[in-house]
């Protein structure tokens, strides 16, 4: 079997507010394969941005702590690294593009500096060298008159070229693996589409291994082979993306399947999951999903549901274990 | 289902519908905003939000209007509230032009149309608690007061799915979704005949804003309302509609029936829209009908028709001249100049 | 889980007054200052003696410049008055030359200011131009000019402290407004139906006090010490009223600075002590109604 190139174990990271520590992602594991593309699904408030700063040691501190868990990054723990060689890792090794890409780049630099920026730090070019090369990340990322643009300021940018020039920003030193957080969120569908079919030709071209997180189902579907669902902190569901789609597991990856309006499908009324998702603060006792789950069973009130194969999926759901009541019945009645 | 028809500026007579079944007709609605330069403000261009729009909902009905951010679809919203001062056109609500209204009049007429914003957490007053916040428009025109009016909140609060305990309550101690229901109570309490939705399910979590699709879908029936619904995902507007309006550098570029419009989609940019939409189906996509660019200002809008920038079949009439919005059939509108071409 | 923790409904000021009680340091401001009012208030049942009367000793002299002791604690000023009891007595004027100064400026302020805000246009150009006139004059100056032309008091100089201090609020209120003004919730009133009046004071003015009562409180710190600077000057409180400032006034004589320091050390410590706390009190506010700033 490969080895992953990140593996995260356990990971826990919590917040300190006023009202006590709120753990903002309450156990999460995955692997993250070479030239995979994984999504990470959630609404929001689910952990899954924090999970993301977490593996880039991102999380502001104070108020936010990696309480616990690896973040296995080629067999070594990036947690146990000192912030001088975390800084090295970051944009060179693994690097990040954000939703918002005018807040992520700095409107006092041309996005040409910002650019080579990237190279001068990790790979220690001269100015000249690295102007060339912020030029050709700038075509590579398809912005027409790319040596024009490199002067450019970033208000001076549409929104579309504004994530292009993030994206080639992180791509500058060939990062093993890219973590998109909301990459297309704040673009409309057209701008949309154009970033999702850049982000995947450009894996194609270097075999990026990308962590695509997003709130957008249809994204998940296009771009992402694996997937895992979260919901208040916690992964309910992890699943090859046929899979989620044809066979959700867990009764929220259902439900929300069911939320979705279809474009090319009709229906009088949306299925739902009634009620809100709960706050942090104040997490339900046993499975946390059971207030909104119209399968619930006595059981679930009562201890949180473990981890369960299922078919090729692994979700966090009693109705795929041994103690689900009557479970024979309900596969034999229609 | 509800009537699923309705037409342009002019009305056609084969439906014996007159022209009082119109509640909202728009014609040749502008706004412009103008940009001001120097030492004496001199006008220097102007910003084209919206420019020449037609169009018409009959009561009942869902008009869903669709476009991408800078389009003008929210100015269109505002304007047709005058909540903007339109620049020209005719805003007709229940047979009266209501450009022409006196400041008086326009407050009565308020009643009978609202807006629900996108921002949950903008349009709602921090300072109030919920039962003011429903209670105003009840203040603000004189209609209840004391038991009257607590009774006509309370009642709101259930029909919007929020309980009666919650009126004391402020807004901060709401989620995004219960906000939104307070928000639509609000609208609802003057009972209103024509309502805007502005965005007023994008910024919701899936899970919540089906929840509060399916409320307005209820409450239309109960009601009897007739929505403009704005909003920039295709998906959700061809949901809730029934007909879908797309808009595009301040302009209408098709109107058609929701089902006509997916099916056989005419304007090169509703194709575009339609395929650009990621489907929540592995390998569902259809071709691949890719726009390239950016849309252009609408400080300065391409001359001729305003999409041959991105077109993908642009011919050099397109560069030249702009397409009228004509019926291509079964109340189909269509502004490009390929089609018509087709059709004759 | 705490539950019912939410059921009590919680108005921003509950919210913003829980906040704030857990700052120490603001607390500790309230106490110092709530204890500096009501000995201003009560000032002729806690003064010792009367603040305007020179004493006379056992020996029927007046009794100046005489050390601290069991009689005088903090010793008598030049005239032989009670240094202690005109120490309080200056409270007084202090604190209501601070208040009715701040008092007059935020009226001024918030009105120019909300007519910029709200109406814009030509009302706003004119305004704010007015305020970058003020903002030009060195204000010291301007305050010393006046007072003398109108004859210092008390009165002139609250007024005079009023009228060159609002230039700030102006623009603090101006700027809040514009940015209230914005939100969806004051476009969904109009969208009701409501008049301008409604919405300037049910929808602008609630949402815009938090910042005002900040910048009043921390504003009535710098009345204070513009008042204790003018009168140290001659021109603002004048003798035999006491103020902090005018008691400052006796350090310029060298043998009482160098050899009578209670005299001046104790008004300066006033000074310093009530600006202080006022300033705790101030920043306090701001991070309990502002929770988006500097909230741990």
């Amino acid at each position: 079997m490969r080895e992953p190139v990140l593996e995260v174990k356990g990971l826990e990271t919590v917040f300190k507010t006023e009202e006590g520590s709120v753990p903002a992602v309450n156990g999460l594991d995955f692997s993250l394969y070479e030239g995979e593309t994984l999504g990470i699904v959630g609404e929001s408030g689910c952990g899954k941005s924090v999970a993301a700063l977490s593996i880039m040691g991102l999380i502001p501190s104070p108020p936010g702590r990696v309480a616990a868990g690896q973040i296995m990054y080629r067999g070594e723990d990036l947690l146990g690294f000192s912030e001088e060689r975390m800084r090295r890792i970051r944009g060179n090794q693994i690097s990040m593009i954000f939703q918002e890409p005018m807040t992520a780049l700095n409107p006092v630099y041309t996005v040409g500096n910002q650019i080579e920026e990237t190279f001068r730090q990790h790979r220690n070019m001269s100015k000249q060298e690295a102007f060339q090369k912020s030029v050709q990340m700038l075509e590579l990322v398809g912005i027409p008159l790319p040596e024009q643009r490199a002067g450019e300021y970033p208000h001076q940018l549409s929104g579309g070229m504004r994530q292009r020039v993030m994206i080639a920003m992180a791509l500058a030193c060939r990062p093993d693996v890219l973590i998109a957080d909301e990459p297309t969120t704040a673009l409309d569908v057209t701008i949309q589409a154009q970033i999702l079919n850049l982000m995947k030709d450009l894996k194609k071209q270097f075999g990026t291994t990308i962590m695509l997180i997003t709130h957008d189902l249809g994204v998940v579907a296009e771009t992402a082979a694996n997937v895992i669902v979260m919901y208040a902190g916690e992964a309910v569901e992890y699943a090859g993306v046929e899979d989620l789609f044809n066979a959700p597991r867990h009764p929220y990856t259902e439900g929300l399947l069911g939320s979705i309006p279809k474009i090319d499908e009709s229906c009088e009324m949306l299925t739902t999951i009634e009620g809100v998702v709960p706050s942090l603060m104040d997490m339900p006792e046993g499975c946390r999903f059971h207030p909104r789950c119209h399968y619930k069973k006595e059981l679930c009130t009562q201890k949180a549901p473990p981890l369960v194969e299922s078919g090729a999926s692994r979700v966090k759901c009693f109705k795929y274990t041994d103690q689900w009541p009557h479970r024979n019945r309900r596969t034999i009645s229609p | 289902m509800l009537q699923i028809y309705g037409s342009m500026a002019t009305p056609e007579p084969e439906n014996d519908k007159p022209m009082t079944d119109k509640i909202l007709e728009v014609i040749d609605l502008k706004k412009y905003f103008p940009i001001k330069q120097g030492v004496f403000s001199r006008t220097v261009n102007n910003v084209k939000a919206v420019d020449g729009v037609d169009f018409s909902i009959i009561p009942g009905e869902t008009l869903g209007l669709v476009g991408e951010s800078g389009c003008g679809k929210t100015t269109l919203g505002r304007t047709i509230l005058r909540l903007q001062e339109p620049t020209a056109g005719k805003i007709i609500f229940e047979n009266q032009d209501i450009c022409k209204l006196n400041n008086a009049d326009m407050r009565i007429l308020r009643r009978e149309m609202q807006i629900i914003f996108q921002d949950p957490y903008g349009s709602l007053n921090p300072r109030m608690t919920v039962g003011d916040i429903i209670g105003e428009p009840f203040d603000i025109h004189g209609l209840a007061a004391g038991e009257k009016r607590q009774v006509n909140v309370h009642e709101l609060l259930e029909v919007v799915g929020l309980k009666a305990d919650h009126i004391t309550r402020y807004p901060h101690e709401f989620s995004g979704g219960q906000r939104q229901r307070i928000v639509i109570a609000r609208g609802l309490a003057l009972r209103p005949k024509l309502i805007i939705c502005d965005e007023s399910v994008s910024a919701l979590d899936v899970s919540i804003q089906a929840q509060i699709l399916n409320l307005l879908k209820t409450l239309q029936k109960q009601f009897n309302l007739t929505y403009l619904f704005i909003a920039h995902d295709l998906s959700v507007v061809k949901h809730i509609s029934d007909r879908i309006a797309v808009m595009y550098l301040g302009k209408l570029v098709e109107i058609a029936r929701k089902d006509e419009l997916y099916n056989s989609p005419c304007h090169p940019y509703t194709k575009a829209l339609l395929s650009a939409i990621p489907i929540p189906r592995p390998g569902a996509r259809k071709s691949d009908f890719l726009l390239e660019g950016d849309v252009p200002s609408p400080v300065d809008p391409p001359h001729g028709c305003r999409f041959h920038t991105r077109c993908p079949v642009m011919e050099d009439l397109c560069r030249q001249t702009a397409p009228e919005l004509v019926d291509i059939g079964d109340r189909h509108f269509c502004a490009c100049h390929k089609q018509k071409a087709a059709g004759h | 889980m705490k539950k019912g923790h939410k059921q009590k409904s919680q108005s921003f000021y509950a919210l913003a007054f829980r906040r704030f009680k857990k700052n120490k340091l603001a607390l500790w401001g309230v106490f110092v200052l709530l204890s500096l009012i009501a000995s201003a208030i009560f000032a002729p049942l806690i003064a010792p003696y009367d603040p305007y009367m020179s004493v006379r000793n056992d020996k029927g002299m007046l009794d100046i410049l005489s050390p601290p002791s069991s009689a005088h604690f903090l010793g008598t000023d030049s005239v032989g008055r009670d240094v202690a009891s005109r120490l309080i007595y200056a409270g007084r004027v202090s604190l209501s030359v601070g208040v009715v100064a701040v008092s007059i400026s935020i009226v001024i302020g918030t009105v120019l200011g909300s007519l910029a805000g709200f109406f814009g246009r030509w009302v706003d150009s004119v305004i704010m131009r007015g305020v970058d006139v003020v903002i030009c004059f060195p204000v010291l100056f301007l305050i010393i000019t006046i007072s003398t032309l109108l004859k210092p008091s008390i009165y002139t100089t609250m007024i005079v402290i009023g009228l060159v201090s609002w230039t700030n609020t102006a623009r603090l209120v101006r700027g809040e407004i514009l940015k209230v003004r914005e939100f969806e919730f004051v476009e969904s009133s109009r969208a009701l139906g409501a008049r301008n009046g409604r919405i300037i004071f049910r929808h602008i003015l609630p949402n815009i006090m938090a910042p005002i009562v900040v910048q009043a409180t921390l504003q009535t710190a710098q009345a204070i010490l513009i008042e204790a600077s003018l009168s140290f000057l001659g021109v603002g409180v004048q003798q035999p009223i006491p103020s902090w400032g005018n008691m400052l006034n006796e350090a310029m004589s060298l043998t009482i600075l160098a050899f009578k320091p209670m005299i001046w050390f104790s008004p300066g410590i006033a000074i310093v002590i009530t600006v202080l706390s006022i300033n705790f009190i101030g920043d306090g506010l701001r991070d309990a109604l502002d929770p988006k700033l500097g909230n741990n």
